[in-house]
C-alpha cells in the first residue's frame, strides 16, 4: 500500500494547480487547452469514484439480456452483432431500458453538464 | 516549406499597391481541410482586412473526413450564391492551383458573432425580427434554390451514400457501442423517400454563421462540404442538440424554434418539407457528430495530432448517444 496523498488527492492537487495558477497566465490556445486539461482529469476523478459501479451494472444487465455470462467487453460485442443481424429487435423494451441506463451512467462521468442528460434526469 | 505569409504579401501587393500596408497576417484554426488566414492593412489609414482560404500544407488522408474539395468549386459557388443575393463573403482572388501558395482563394472579412455559445447568450439576437431562426429558414431556402447546372464536378451524397461513409469509418475502429450500432441499424429501416436534388451547404449550423446583434445573419461560412443532395441535411444538421450549446429548448441552433424555421424555409424554397426525413437526417446528424468525435481522438491516438483537447474530445461521443436514444425513442421533445 501505498503511502498518502490518495490518487484522487493527487489528481485534485493538479487541478487546483491549473485552475489557480494556470489558467490566468495563458491566452488563446493555450488557454483553451489548460481548460480541456482541467476537464480531463477531472473526468478521472469521477471515474474512479463511479467506474466499478457502473460496470457492475451494465454487466448485470447484459447477462440479462443476452442470458451469459463473460467479460463487460465481449457482451458488449455480441450485443452489438445481435443488433447487427437482427438478433435482438432494436424496439426491444429491455435493451432500450438497458441503453438509457448505460449511456447515463457514461454521462455521469464523461460530461455530467450535458444538456440532455440533465433533461433526461429531470423528466 | 514555403513562407507563406511572405507568399501571401507578394501576391496581393502584385495584385494592388494598397496592399503595401500589410502590417499583420495571422493564420486562424480553420475547418476540416482548409486553413484561413487573416490579413491586416491600411486603406486610407484605416485597418481593413481580408481572408485567405487554402487547404492545410500538411494533410493525409487518414485525418481527413472527406476528401477536400477543390476550393476552386467552393469560391465559384460562393460567388454563384452572392449573385442570388444569398449573405455570403465576397470572393476577391482566386489563386490558380500552379502558383507556390496552391489552388486557394481570397475572400471579403466580415464582422459580427460567430462563437454559437455567444450567438445563444446574446440578448439583443433573441429581440431580432424576423428572429434568427426565420432568418436561417429563409437563407437555406434561396441555397437549395442556387442553380448548380453549370457548376462542373460537384459530388452527389445522399442519405444512403452518407450513412454509408460513416458506418465504415466507425466499423474501422472496431469499436463496440451498441448504440451507434442501434442507431445504424434504425436508419437502414428508416431510408427517407428520394427526394430532387438540391445543392447542400453540408455544414450549415450555429457556429458557420456571422450574426450582427441589430440585423442577425451577415453571412454564411464553410461551404467546404457542399455537395448535391438532400435538402433535409441541411435543415436537420442545425438542430442536432451537438450545436444548441446547452439551450435543448431552443431546437434551431440553440436559438429557435423549429416552426420558424421550417415555414420560413417552405416559403422561400416553395417546397414542401418531410417530417420523417427530417427526422432521419437528424439521427444521422447526431451520430456523425459522435463519429467525428472518436476520428477526432483517432488523430490524437495515430500521433498525428497529439494536443490534449483531441485525445479529450473522444469521450464527448457519448454525448450524442443520448441524443441518439431520445430522438429514436420518442417524437420531438422540443418543437
Amino acid at each position: 500500500m501505498n503511502n498518502p496523498p490518495s490518487k484522487e488527492e493527487l489528481i485534485t492537487s493538479v487541478i487546483e494547480f491549473i485552475e489557480n495558477d494556470i489558467i490566468d497566465e495563458l491566452v488563446g490556445q493555450k488557454r483553451f487547452h489548460a481548460h480541456v486539461a482541467k476537464n480531463s482529469l477531472q473526468i478521472i476523478l469521477r471515474q474512479l469514484k463511479l467506474e466499478e459501479k457502473n460496470n457492475r451494472f451494465e454487466k448485470n444487465r447484459l447477462k440479462e439480456i443476452l442470458k451469459m455470462d463473460k467479460d463487460l467487453n465481449e457482451l458488449n460485442k455480441i450485443l452489438c452483432q445481435k443488433i447487427d443481424y437482427e438478433e435482438i429487435d432494436i424496439n426491444n423494451n429491455d435493451l432500450i431500458d438497458h441503453l438509457f441506463k448505460t449511456t447515463m451512467e457514461k454521462l455521469s462521468i464523461d460530461q455530467p453538464n450535458y444538456s440532455a442528460y440533465l433533461d433526461e434526469k429531470t423528466n | 516549406m514555403i513562407d507563406i505569409k511572405n507568399k501571401i504579401k507578394e501576391y496581393l501587393t502584385k495584385k494592388d499597391t494598397k496592399f503595401n500596408s500589410i502590417f499583420e497576417i495571422n493564420k486562424m484554426s480553420g475547418g476540416s481541410s482548409n486553413e484561413i488566414w487573416i490579413i491586416k492593412y491600411l486603406d486610407n489609414n484605416t485597418e481593413n482586412k481580408i481572408v485567405f482560404r487554402r487547404h492545410y500544407s500538411r494533410i493525409s488522408e487518414k485525418e481527413n473526413l472527406y476528401p477536400p474539395l477543390s476550393l476552386s468549386i467552393e469560391s465559384e459557388v460562393m460567388a454563384v450564391a452572392y449573385k442570388q443575393k444569398i449573405p455570403v463573403p465576397k470572393i476577391i482572388y482566386n489563386v490558380d492551383k500552379d502558383h507556390e501558395l496552391g489552388e486557394s482563394f481570397f475572400m471579403e472579412f466580415i464582422d459580427g458573432i460567430t462563437l454559437g455559445n455567444k450567438i445563444v447568450e446574446n440578448r439583443s439576437v433573441k429581440l431580432l425580427k424576423p428572429n434568427l431562426a426565420s432568418q436561417c429558414g429563409e437563407i437555406l431556402g434561396k441555397i437549395h434554390s442556387i442553380p448548380y447546372q453549370n457548376i462542373k464536378d460537384l459530388n452527389t451524397s445522399t442519405g444512403i451514400d452518407e450513412m454509408r461513409k460513416y458506418k465504415n469509418i466507425y466499423q474501422d475502429y472496431s469499436l463496440n457501442i451498441p448504440v451507434f450500432n442501434l442507431s445504424f441499424k434504425w436508419l437502414e429501416k428508416n431510408i427517407p423517400p428520394v427526394t430532387n436534388k438540391c445543392l447542400v451547404h453540408g455544414d450549415y449550423r450555429n457556429g458557420n454563421i456571422v450574426v450582427s446583434s441589430s440585423i442577425g445573419i451577415k453571412s454564411i461560412l464553410d461551404w467546404e462540404l457542399l455537395h448535391l443532395g438532400d435538402r433535409h441535411e441541411d435543415l436537420a444538421w442545425i438542430c442536432v442538440n451537438s450545436w444548441r450549446f446547452g439551450k435543448i429548448k431552443l431546437p434551431v441552433g440553440g436559438f429557435g424554434l423549429r416552426n420558424d424555421f421550417y415555414n420560413a424555409y417552405e416559403q422561400s424554397s416553395k417546397k414542401k418539407l418531410n417530417k420523417e426525413s427530417l427526422k432521419f437526417w437528424e439521427i444521422l446528424g447526431t451520430l456523425k457528430w459522435g463519429i467525428m468525435c472518436l476520428k477526432m481522438y483517432d488523430a490524437y491516438k495515430s500521433g498525428y495530432d497529439r494536443s490534449v483537447d483531441r485525445a479529450a474530445i473522444g469521450r464527448r461521443s457519448s454525448e450524442t448517444e443520448i441524443d441518439l436514444l431520445r430522438l429514436i425513442d420518442n417524437e420531438d421533445r422540443y418543437e
